[in-house]
């Protein structure tokens, strides 16, 4: 009988139902496999520059939250170091100051004048077109 | 004076408000007086030395004395804005002055602004109404010279300073 018409008898899903695969898969020594993989070699077929490229680097930048990065790492203490004397501390403070007031008097003013808020231009088209890059 | 966590979004190129742009100008007032002060002193010192006798600032009469004192405000204004777009007082403050569509300001048009600058009290501080009430924050003298006044600080590097010196949980 060829063997092919022996094989169209057999009940292969009958089979597979029996066979055990959690045993099996614990007797393979998974480590064994691995050890015997060549992962430098793997590495070094791997193009990273054209991997680079594929990746959008500046979305990925737009995730980090920087603020809790800086208050939660030693990288806060190395922005501190470097740029906070003592007239930078003042000129941050009386300017956000200033600015907190100018958006307090302005949201008021929108109220008064009965505008939405964000209705008014933020600034002239060229400066901001610019800071967008 | 109590601690302010700078703005979370980016302020450069944004119209400045009417407090930033008032405690710029009294600034700029305050440092032009002085320095108009200090220069008449050292000048009759100056002149002191040269001539070899005394010399009073009140020798310049008052007319003279106040055409020096309206030229040396022109030119501390004039100078400054035409050359950075910002006076002392506003490099203070983090504002500058550009022309309504966000260029650096020409010569003829830091000229205009200063001059039309006392228009705002000539007209009992109407002049100024702009800035509180307008859309883009322009006050007469900036209709007059085509200009603007934006932040130019950025608020995003001074907002990681102050979380920097403030750790998780140690601010409102």
């Amino acid at each position: 009988m060829p063997v092919d018409a022996v094989v169209r008898h057999v009940d292969v899903q009958a089979i597979i139902e029996r066979v055990d695969v959690d045993q099996i898969v614990s007797r393979v020594d998974v480590q064994a496999i691995i050890d015997r993989v060549d992962i430098d070699g793997i590495l070094d077929r791997v193009d990273i520059d054209r991997l680079l490229q594929r990746v959008d680097v500046n979305a990925l930048a737009e995730r980090i939250d920087v603020e809790r990065l800086v208050q939660r790492t030693d990288l806060g203490q190395v922005v501190l170091e470097s740029a906070t004397g003592t007239a930078t501390r003042i000129l941050d403070t009386v300017r956000s100051q200033g600015v907190g007031l100018d958006q307090f008097m302005n949201r008021w003013v929108d109220r008064v004048m009965r505008r939405k808020p964000g209705d008014a231009p933020d600034g002239p088209a060229l400066l901001l077109e610019a800071r967008e890059g | 004076m109590t601690t302010a966590i700078p703005p979370s979004g980016r302020l450069f190129g944004h119209y400045a408000g009417g407090v930033t742009r008032l405690l710029a100008y009294g600034a700029d007032v305050t440092i032009a007086w002085f320095s108009f002060a200090i220069g008449a002193a050292a000048t009759v010192a100056v002149l002191q030395l040269l001539i070899g006798s005394r010399v009073e600032l009140s020798d310049a009469g008052p007319i003279g004395g106040s055409i020096m004192l309206v030229l040396w405000y022109f030119l501390y204004f004039f100078v400054p804005w035409s050359l950075s777009g910002k006076t002392p007082g506003m490099a203070l403050l983090g504002i500058r002055v550009v022309t309504r569509a966000g260029e650096p300001l020409g010569r003829g048009a830091a000229a205009l602004r200063t001059l039309s600058l006392p228009l705002g009290i000539l007209t009992l501080g109407l002049g100024y109404a702009g800035i509180v009430f307008g859309r883009e924050h322009r006050a007469l003298q900036d209709v007059i010279a085509r200009t603007a006044v934006v932040y130019d600080w950025d608020a995003r590097a001074a907002r990681i300073r102050f979380l920097a010196r403030h750790p998780l949980g140690t601010h409102r």
